[in-house]
């Protein structure tokens, strides 16, 4: 397991290593899947040992940070991987948590069976959602984007009456896994604790495979990729699908945390705050989604013990957003994988040093 | 028969007439070149072969099937690669996954390969690969591998950008101005590397160049264009001592450049090239 000692002739963990050792500053995205692994290791333990150590209230706002992680995954994935910008996350979100409830509501389905459903139906809008980007790019985009995200809000979210319970909220009956019903707090933390895990090996095997490649290869060249064989149509329809139903997996989790479902955090304004703290966060690392995650969720929390600054949240997006240009072009994911890779030098500096394996 | 037939190939671009009523042909395994002043339509040309541009009129013949109506993807995958006149690396790659690229493409569940690792599955991957190195010790890059491209100079990024598009394993291989910026000695190994590499992959070859030292040791056959239209054809010797080409090339505004040795090539046979 431990990636960083392997002897270089390992062949994929040498090559992380090597390119660890190396260090080329602009590349956070292959060294993020060694503080993955990190990250996979120790607090693995300290997560299924926390909720024991939190209470009740603390334990909630950190489920509901992870949920948010997994939301931001999704935007690393589009924006950070596949190139492309998005001002409707949010709303795949609340369309996989609004399915999900429904599905629920109207014919009694298990929340197992409803959730995945969810997730399908909004990957396949996700995909409708990303034909605008064959045509547009940059600004024309986000602003398109932006007027899905109204759209949603405005006439599924709050329109349409099936999907939202004729106005009223839907409330989500958890289910039980293995017997452990996640009402409890702790079980619900493990649960979605698992689900972000998953979620994030997903995304880092897709980003080491062959459509994490295309999808490098797009964004650094559009043109020169699609002549080197990369259909383009097919990977950015495909980005924003996964990305889209990474984002419903929150949202059906997003249910299941919160137990209800009602349109206001799913608005166009959630959708930009969660583009601004994947920016803020480092948006082509998955370590920097989690960071963000915390940052965001917690930060709130934190600012209600004092009403007085409460309604500074939005400034204080501002002006992180105004810092991170200014101090850390590559996020707090980047401040992450600078300091690890500080970390590990010392072990991965002999991994370095052969330079022939290539050779013919 | 032609691997590659251009009929009546017309581009427009608004007002402007970037390539009128083209046909040129490509018989397999020929070296052609396209020479022409800046703004003759070559790139164009490339574009169009390449499917990024669509043609107003005119059909793309290869291999006796129309391909107009094929992504570059598609062309790519029928075996037509091109290099770019400024080279277009995957900066985030190191130079070994932009070389296995091209050989390791998503396919239809693509996805479902990449989340869940079969037995075999890392073999496509290897061969892609070993085809990298392979093509990467022709072009004598190989030292160059675990590199990103942003670390090297122009002149090796030009050839990986030759070695990516060989790595696509194409027939039809179409090169924009290759040796761009290289002195004349590089030029002359370059274009012994050329000659090399078409023998090795069995290429047929079509070359944008303003280098006519490096076109004439070559070229088996040589298409002058001029604003759009075709100047001139044949034997490259006999093509560049044409006074219509050497008019071409002395009038046009920015011909200056291409001017002085293609003149004095047209009047004195070997003598006076760079």
């Amino acid at each position: 397991m431990h990636s960083a000692t392997r002897p270089a002739r390992a062949p994929v963990g040498a090559d992380l290593t090597r390119r660890l050792g190396r260090g080329s500053a602009a590349e956070t995205a292959h060294v993020g899947s060694q503080t993955l692994k990190w990250l996979l290791r120790a607090p693995l333990l300290l997560a299924l040992l926390l909720p024991g150590a939190l209470g009740a209230y603390q334990l909630t706002v950190l489920t509901l940070a992870l949920v948010y992680a997994i939301a931001l995954v999704s935007l690393v994935l589009l924006t950070g991987f596949v190139g492309q910008v998005s001002l409707c996350q949010a709303s795949f979100m609340g369309l996989g948590a609004f399915l999900c409830a429904a599905l629920m509501g109207h014919y009694h389905l298990s929340y197992w069976i409803a959730a995945p459903i969810a997730i399908v139906v909004v990957f396949c809008s996700g995909v409708l959602a990303g034909l605008p980007a064959l045509r547009l790019r940059g600004l024309t985009l986000a602003i398109v984007t932006l007027s899905l995200a109204l759209l949603a809000d405005n006439f599924l979210f709050q329109g349409l009456d099936w999907l939202n319970n004729n106005g009223n909220h839907w409330v989500i009956s958890r289910p039980s896994v293995f017997g452990a019903s996640l009402d409890h707090p702790d079980a619900l933390f493990r649960v979605i604790f698992i689900a972000l895990l998953l979620v994030m090996l997903a995304v880092v095997r897709l980003r080491e495979g062959r459509t994490g490649k295309s999808w490098y290869a797009m964004r650094d060249a559009e043109i020169a990729a699609s002549t080197s064989g990369v259909s383009v149509v097919a990977m950015k329809l495909l980005g924003f699908g996964l990305a889209a139903a990474i984002a419903a997996v929150a949202g059906v989790l997003y249910a299941l945390a919160i137990g209800v479902v009602s349109p206001e955090p799913f608005n166009f304004v959630a959708s930009i705050q969660l583009l601004a703290i994947a920016v803020i966060a480092g948006v082509r690392s998955l370590p920097g989604a989690l960071a963000g995650a915390l940052f965001y969720i917690i930060l709130p929390q934190f600012l209600l013990q004092f009403p007085t600054l409460a309604p500074l949240t939005s400034l204080i997006l501002g002006g992180g957003l105004i810092l991170q240009m200014l101090f850390a072009p590559q996020g707090i994911g980047g401040i992450l994988d600078d300091a690890q890779r500080r970390l590990f030098r010392r072990q991965t500096a002999p991994a370095s040093a052969p330079q022939d394996e290539e050779g013919v | 028969m032609p691997l590659c037939d251009v009929r009546n190939v017309t581009v427009r671009f608004g007002g402007v007439t970037a390539l009128d009523a083209i046909s040129m042909e490509m018989l397999e395994g020929e070296f052609v070149a396209l020479i022409g002043p800046n703004g003759a339509g070559k790139t164009t040309l490339f574009n169009v072969l390449s499917g990024i541009q669509q043609p107003a009129a005119g059909d793309i013949i290869y291999r006796n099937q129309s391909i107009n109506a094929l992504a570059p993807n598609d062309r790519a995958r029928h075996g037509i690669g091109r290099t770019f006149q400024t080279p277009q690396a995957f900066s985030s790659l190191t130079v070994l996954d932009n070389l296995t690229l091209p050989g390791w493409l998503p396919r239809f569940g693509g996805v479902f390969a990449d989340l869940i690792p079969l037995p075999g599955a890392g073999q496509a991957r290897r061969a892609a690969r070993d085809r990298a190195r392979g093509v990467a010790a022709v072009l004598g890059i190989a030292d160059t591998l675990d590199r990103y491209p942003s670390e090297l100079p122009l002149g090796k990024r030009r050839l990986i950008e030759l070695a990516r598009a060989l790595c696509a394993e194409p027939q039809l291989l179409l090169l924009d101005e290759p040796a761009s910026g290289l002195d004349a000695e590089e030029t002359a190994r370059f274009a012994e590397l050329l000659l090399r590499v078409r023998d090795i992959f069995k290429l047929t070859m079509l070359l944008v160049e303003h280098d006519m030292q490096l076109v004439l040791s070559v070229a088996d056959y040589l298409y002058v264009l001029n604003f759009g239209r075709l100047l001139a054809q044949g034997d490259p010797a006999m093509v560049v001592s044409d006074p219509a080409v050497v008019a071409a090339y002395l009038g046009g505004d920015d011909a200056d450049a291409n001017a002085a040795p293609l003149a004095s090539r047209g009047r004195d046979a070997q003598g006076g090239l760079r």
